[in-house]
């Protein structure tokens, strides 16, 4: 039986086609030896059988997947008597470097150029006698999801057929110099080597693309050809300056280009895409920083209008009512004082103080998740990669700091993806500037007690200081520690897309998530130990300056007497957030009196600290020592104890130098 | 040709494919096919930004294992990419 096998492009229709010539005639299986699907069917014209071959869809025929390989093999070894080469019409200029690798193997080829009306839809005009002309091949015009064509395509393949037409298509010439060593190779190939049902001029041409596959199949059996195959690249790449592999795809296309020209019309006007049109605004060189900045102060006043205006008091009531509650049971059932202690002061006090947090976090996260769903987030990578390089950084340094926003963990292990050592080091030492989720209670507390007019500018403020922070801090270390060559990447910028509630959600849920655990375990075991602190030894009043607790801090405080805090709560709140930041409120939580909800927390803050030592100690926790999770991240990175300290104690100096600029500055400006 | 793709992706400041395109006089899945050819031929390289570490999120609260976070990709041009750019320089 004659067979034509179906050959083309991922979605140029030739399944459509396929089904139109087989209607239910069909088998489906494997081709031999892999898992790609093997479709055939039977197609009768005037009572004559021809079986029909649907080839996997791919965009070339080279060795870079099963698919090509399959596809490849069945027309040099099978030899189809005719290919039918369907070709998305709309995109012609693509599908036409499969026709040019079907020509290249001397296959009986017509063409099915498909998707006419699409390609009309687009204003792209094709002259199909000068495509054939140009081609050397027959071209019938289809519409194959409305059964335009298939009749004239049955007819023109029974007519190749008929006439033991074999086509003589147009052959691509790679120049002289390939040409030759094409022949060459030829002969060597035809001299040695068994070549299995394939021709010998392609295995040629395919040693000097470095194709895997006939490497493999000729090395084999005769590694002079490879040694040989060598040799002529070699020459060809000295010769040409070019390696004989682009030289030969640059005449595909060349050849592509030429028949283009001749047979095609494209609209004069490029249409320009939504995203085109967004990009040109969101990205503008001078517009675009101003453009994200503005989303993002807006961001921090939705996060603060929402999140704390609105549901600020939702958890922080339930956890009022709750610890009443269980207190008032407590107390019923005459449980000891340590007891009920333990439980109001360091559980509700500590843990609850944290989880009062969670609706703002989860406001915060919505939006982001939001903007990193539409694809602005990537926009603003590319902004930022702008600035960046000015300032000799790569521009992956500053998608680390986006996504350390989120957690410092990630945001340091995203420095992975950049290539060179230098480049990785920076962005992982200024990780742990980006303010993450977890301190942002901190600042809650603080921008509640003084500035709650302005919360939302302050939050703003305050992550935006992290960020040039870190931009400094990298500028300063690739000037001293880390001079070198900043390494070249591109970003490929996703289209814009309406973002779906799941994905907004997921990425809520995954810091929310991890929020909410971290005050389940390690704020709780800190706020155990803190509360075990506090009442030791046995008769000091608990919480008390002459506690171990406040020892500690005593000890510690003077540190932070020039930057305006210089308590020894203040001082302990700072210690327990090396181990997580969340901590910092939580200590706080219990250390200011047991405080069992967040209003009094406020109240109490008021009464220690005044709107310049909040402001130069919310700086100082943005600034100072990364938490124990990232300081284990910075220690996995760079795989070095010299660097983690230097990341501990560098930090710790910067936080506590912009705190004292803050507080003493401010004194001298008048603030109080 | 394949070449000036090359030359044009290191020119742009940030890779677009129809502004590849429109550099190239060519349609927006002819680019695509080209990038494609460079790299499935070694002179470019795509890295997706995907994040895990790898421990297991028993051990990394914080982090619950977190992949795609940014919807972005990056083109790097190879070695073998740089090689063929110096030739043409």
């Amino acid at each position: 039986m004659i067979t034509i096998a179906l050959a083309g492009n991922p979605n140029c229709g030739k399944t459509t086609i396929f089904n139109a010539l087989t209607g239910s005639n069909q088998h489906i299986g494997n081709w031999p030896g892999v898992t790609v699907e093997k479709k055939e069917g039977i197609c009768k014209v005037e009572g004559q059988q021809f079986n029909i071959v649907d080839l996997p869809g791919t965009y070339s025929l080279g060795a870079y997947s099963e698919d090509e390989v399959v596809a490849r093999d069945f027309i040099l070894k099978e030899k189809p008597d005719l290919v039918i080469n369907v070709v998305d019409a709309s995109n012609i200029e693509r599908n036409l470097y499969l026709t040019t690798q079907l020509l290249e193997m001397k296959a009986n080829v017509i063409i099915a150029l498909n998707m006419m009306d699409e390609a009309e839809k687009a204003g792209i005009q094709i002259d199909i006698a000068s495509l054939s002309k140009q081609l050397k091949v027959p071209v019938v015009s289809t519409v194959a999801s409305r059964n335009k064509g298939i009749q004239e395509l049955k007819m023109k393949f029974c007519e190749v057929l008929s006439n033991n037409g074999q086509s003589k298509p147009e052959q691509i010439s790679f120049g002289g110099e390939i040409d030759a060593a094409v022949e060459s190779l030829e002969r060597e190939i035809k001299a040695s080597a068994s070549v299995n049902g394939y021709p010998s001029d392609w295995l040629a041409l395919k040693l000097l693309e470095n194709d895997k596959y006939v490497i493999d199949l000729l090395g084999k059996q005769n590694p002079e050809i490879l040694n040989s195959a060598q040799e002529h690249i070699k020459k060809l790449t000295e010769k040409m300056g070019l390696e004989p592999e682009m030289t030969i795809v640059d005449k595909r296309y060349e050849f592509i280009s030429k028949i283009v020209s001749k047979s095609v019309k494209k609209p004069s006007k490029r249409i320009e895409t939504t995203s085109d049109k967004i990009d040109k605004i969101l990205t503008h060189k001078w517009f675009g920083l101003p453009i994200f900045a503005l989303i993002m102060f807006g961001i921090y006043q939705l996060t603060f209008a929402i999140g704390q205006e609105l549901l600020g008091g939702i958890v922080g009531y339930v956890l009022e009512v709750l610890s009443e509650n269980i207190s008032g049971w407590l107390e019923s059932i005459n449980a000891p004082e340590m007891l009920i202690s333990f439980v109001i002061d360091g559980v509700f006090g500590g843990v609850g103080t944290v989880l009062e947090f969670v609706p703002l976090i989860m406001v915060l996260y919505i939006l982001l998740g939001i903007l990193e769903d539409s694809g602005y987030m990537a926009r603003a990578a590319y902004v930022m990669d702008r600035i960046m390089r000015a300032l000799g950084l790569h521009g992956k340094t500053f998608i680390s700091m986006l996504v350390g926003v989120g957690c410092n963990v990630p945001g340091i292990m995203s420095a992975r993806t950049l290539d060179n050592k230098k480049d990785r080091m920076i962005a992982i030492l200024i990780n742990p500037f980006i303010s993450c989720g977890a301190r942002l209670p901190i600042y809650l507390v603080f921008i509640s007690a003084f500035f709650p007019k302005n919360g939302g500018t302050v939050l703003f403020i305050l992550y935006a200081t992290g960020f040039i922070g870190a931009i400094i801090a990298g500028k300063l270390l690739s000037k001293t520690l880390f001079k070198g060559e900043t390494s070249y990447f591109i970003m490929e910028l996703p289209p814009y897309r309406v973002p779906t509630v799941r994905g907004v959600m997921l990425h809520m849920w995954d810091k929310v998530g991890g929020f909410i655990k971290r005050a389940g375990t390690v704020i709780f075991a800190v706020v155990t130990l803190l509360w075990v602190l506090s009442v030791l030894p046995f008769g000091v009043e608990p919480y008390s300056q002459a506690s171990i607790l406040g020892r500690i801090g005593s000890a510690i405080s003077p540190i932070f007497k020039p930057a305006g805090f210089g308590t020894w709560q203040a001082a302990v709140g700072l210690f327990t957030g090396i181990v997580a930041k969340e901590a910092v409120v939580a200590t706080l939580g219990m250390v200011y009196a047991g405080v069992e909800e967040c209003a009094e927390l406020v109240a109490a803050i008021q009464q220690h600290f005044t709107p310049l030592s909040a402001f130069s100690f919310m700086i100082m926790s943005l600034l100072y020592t990364p938490c124990a999770a990232a300081i284990g991240a910075i220690k996995r990175e760079t795989d070095s104890w010299k660097w983690t300290l230097f990341a501990i104690l560098y930090t710790f100096a910067i936080g506590w130098m912009g705190a004292v600029l803050v507080f003493q500055v401010g004194r001298l400006l008048g603030f109080n | 040709m394949l070449l000036e793709t090359l030359r044009q992706i290191r020119d742009m400041q940030f890779f677009s494919l129809s502004e590849l395109a429109r550099k190239l006089n060519i349609d927006n899945s002819m680019a695509s096919h080209m990038v494609e050819q460079l790299k499935a031929m070694g002179y470019l390289r795509e890295e997706k930004l995907e994040m895990s570490c790898n421990l297991g999120c028993s051990k990394c609260s914080c982090c619950p294992e977190m992949s795609n976070l940014l919807p972005t990709s990056t083109l790097i041009i190879t070695e073998k990419g740089n090689r063929a750019l110096e030739r043409l320089a």
